[in-house]
């Protein structure tokens, strides 16, 4: 299967995009090496993948997002989506109703005065007629949750139920793929959770491609597959469960992983013999309660 | 210093048909040097409440008593000094050109002289953990982390004696939230400030708060140490919030071999570990 969306040789640098720049400061830049924000970057996300990114602040992360949409456009390489393009300055709004964004703070991005009219917003702007666009807007409150709270000024929301509006607009568009830029961050463990599981819903019913940008370790968990980002390069493309069995990478990459899975790398370093690849609370259970039921026998003997 | 809260309630936009009443007879005290934490879902009213730590809000009733002194109309301005408050995303107030000025700016109309201004300034950024480097640089070349770190250094330049932090952590990678929280922890034990963290992240209060305070709907739902409170799971997974990863972990267990009673009150990695490692060594208990 193809790639949906792939990177090739792609490198972002915020200084090639200034383009007013003097003569003078023209000549200094030029002395100085280019500071990349992102770096030679090469890997696909197929149709249907749930993929999390991770890494340290001002690793890159939020630049490779934001090339997802054409919102930024590679300063050297190319991003494909869906085989076109980016660069593709007439395919731009088809790119975009592919590949829709949900950002950090969720006051940012909403702005309807009720919730129907927030969520209508897109579809207003691409011309879809009432009737469908009513039958959309409702079908997407379904999706996450808030039907009923339809009339209601987006101000009054929770924290995660405004991140489910901003995701419900998003889905009205129908895109193939949505990429959340650490969509997280400012919700408290309930609003992480309304959000990690209806992404995980979106992406197993729906087929919609998921790209989740995140510091949340827990939730790294959840996904297929994850791209550690480091300086702008990637420094893994690997399962949850191997990225994680690392801890040493881990750690110099500024990240953490989860709390079960450093305590069971601190029983090994003890040398008691337990995987290295446990990342959820289930896993962790059954292992330790297994654990600690033979160790209990072996006493009985 | 200490902080009382006395029946505080607060209502928004009172005698409109948006009335909502945010805060709820709100009653507790902070002492002296404590760590204390303030949880709760988003909506709670956590914010609410901590505007009113420095008189940014007034009660609608109740009374603030800080060091034992009830703030008012007449003494909020100086009231107000002794309450640092550092906002969500302070690095968003960042305005001047150069960290110095930025940290600077707060203690403007204090009119010291050149060398005290730089000696003030310079101890707030080492506090946060920063370099005396960092100081002619231009905020704009600094980190998430380290941009937080100006903003919350240009709070303690002037000297509070509570610190109130809403999710310093909040963005921030693993590494930088280490480094945040490190550096409150380490404020409050060298300089024995009272130190008031709102946070998300069970984990982190589990490790670093004296004293919890779980908000729920306006109203004050516990109030505790972490083990007191984290005892609570269910009551704490019904009102939005959670328990950290191994305690919850550590229950489950205790619920599948309740035989071996193992210590439920632990929060960090360490202790996890070492309860385990106990276990392993006692056998036979099962």
């Amino acid at each position: 299967m193809s790639d949906f969306i792939r990177f090739e040789n792609v490198s972002y640098s915020y200084d090639d995009n200034e383009e007013e720049f003097d003569s003078k400061q023209e000549q200094i830049k030029n002395l100085s090496r280019v500071d990349f924000a992102v770096e030679n970057v090469n890997f696909g996300i197929k149709k249907g993948e749930f993929v999390a990114i991770v890494g340290r602040n001002g690793s890159g992360k939020s630049t490779l997002a934001r090339t997802m949409n054409a919102l930024l456009l590679p300063s050297e390489g190319v991003v494909f989506v869906n085989d076109i393009d980016t660069r593709n300055d007439e395919m731009i709004w088809e790119i975009r109703s592919r590949v829709g964004m949900v950002f950090q703070n969720p006051d940012n991005q909403i702005i309807g005065t009720s919730v129907e009219e927030d969520v209508a917003f897109g579809l207003e702007n691409i011309g879809v007629p009432r009737n469908e666009m009513i039958e959309r807007i409702s079908s997407a409150l379904d999706v996450v949750k808030l039907q009923n709270e339809r009339k209601t000024e987006p101000h009054l929301l929770s924290g995660g139920q405004k991140q489910r509006c901003a995701i419900a607009g998003i889905i009205a568009m129908q895109p193939e793929c949505i990429v959340l830029d650490e969509a997280t961050a400012m919700l408290d463990p309930i609003g992480r959770r309304e959000v990690i599981n209806l992404i995980k819903k979106l992406n197993k019913e729906n087929n919609i491609t998921i790209v989740h940008i995140t510091h949340h370790m827990d939730e790294v968990s959840q996904a297929d597959r994850v791209v550690l980002i480091d300086n702008g390069k990637v420094l893994a493309d690997t399962t949850p469960r191997k990225l994680f069995s690392d801890v040493q990478l881990v750690k110099e990459a500024g990240l953490e992983v989860p709390q079960i899975t450093a305590l069971m790398y601190n029983l090994r370093k003890k040398g008691i013999d337990v995987p290295n690849d446990i990342i959820t609370e289930e896993e962790g259970i059954a292992v330790l309660s297994e654990l600690l039921k033979k160790g209990g026998e072996i006493q009985c003997l | 210093m200490p902080l009382k809260i006395e029946n505080l309630s607060h209502t928004y936009m009172k005698g409109t048909p948006f009335e909502k009443k945010a805060l709820a007879n709100i009653n507790f005290e902070i002492n002296d040097g404590e760590f204390a934490a303030i949880i709760g879902h988003t909506g709670c009213g956590k914010s609410t409440l901590i505007q009113h730590f420095n008189g940014l809000l007034k009660p609608e009733t109740g009374n603030i008593y800080i060091d034992g002194k009830l703030m008012n109309d007449s003494n909020c301005k100086e009231m107000r000094k002794q309450v640092g408050l550092v906002f969500q995303y302070p690095e968003y107030q960042l305005f001047e050109s150069t960290v110095y000025k930025d940290v600077a700016f707060g203690i403007k109309k204090e009119k010291l002289s050149a060398d005290e201004e730089y000696k003030r300034v310079a101890d707030a950024i080492k506090k946060t953990g920063l370099s005396e480097d960092v100081l002619e640089k231009s905020v704009y070349d600094l980190s998430g982390g380290q941009k937080r770190r100006v903003a919350i250094a240009g709070i303690i330049v002037m000297n509070p004696k509570i610190l109130v932090l809403d999710e310093p952590a909040a963005g921030l990678d693993p590494a930088g939230r280490d480094e945040i929280l490190s550096f409150a922890k380490k404020l409050r034990d060298e300089t024995g400030i009272t130190v008031i963290l709102v946070s998300h992240s069970m984990e982190d209060v589990a490790k670093l708060a004296d004293k919890v305070i779980v908000m729920n709907g306006g109203n004050i739902e516990m109030i505790g140490t972490p083990k007191e409170v984290f005892r609570n799971g269910k009551r704490l997974n019904e009102i939005g919030l959670s328990v950290p990863q191994l305690s919850a972990v550590f229950h489950k267990i205790d619920e599948i071999l309740p035989n071996l009673h193992i210590n439920t009150d632990l929060f960090t990695v360490e202790e996890a570990t070492d309860e385990i490692l106990r276990l392993l060594s006692k056998g036979g208990t099962v």
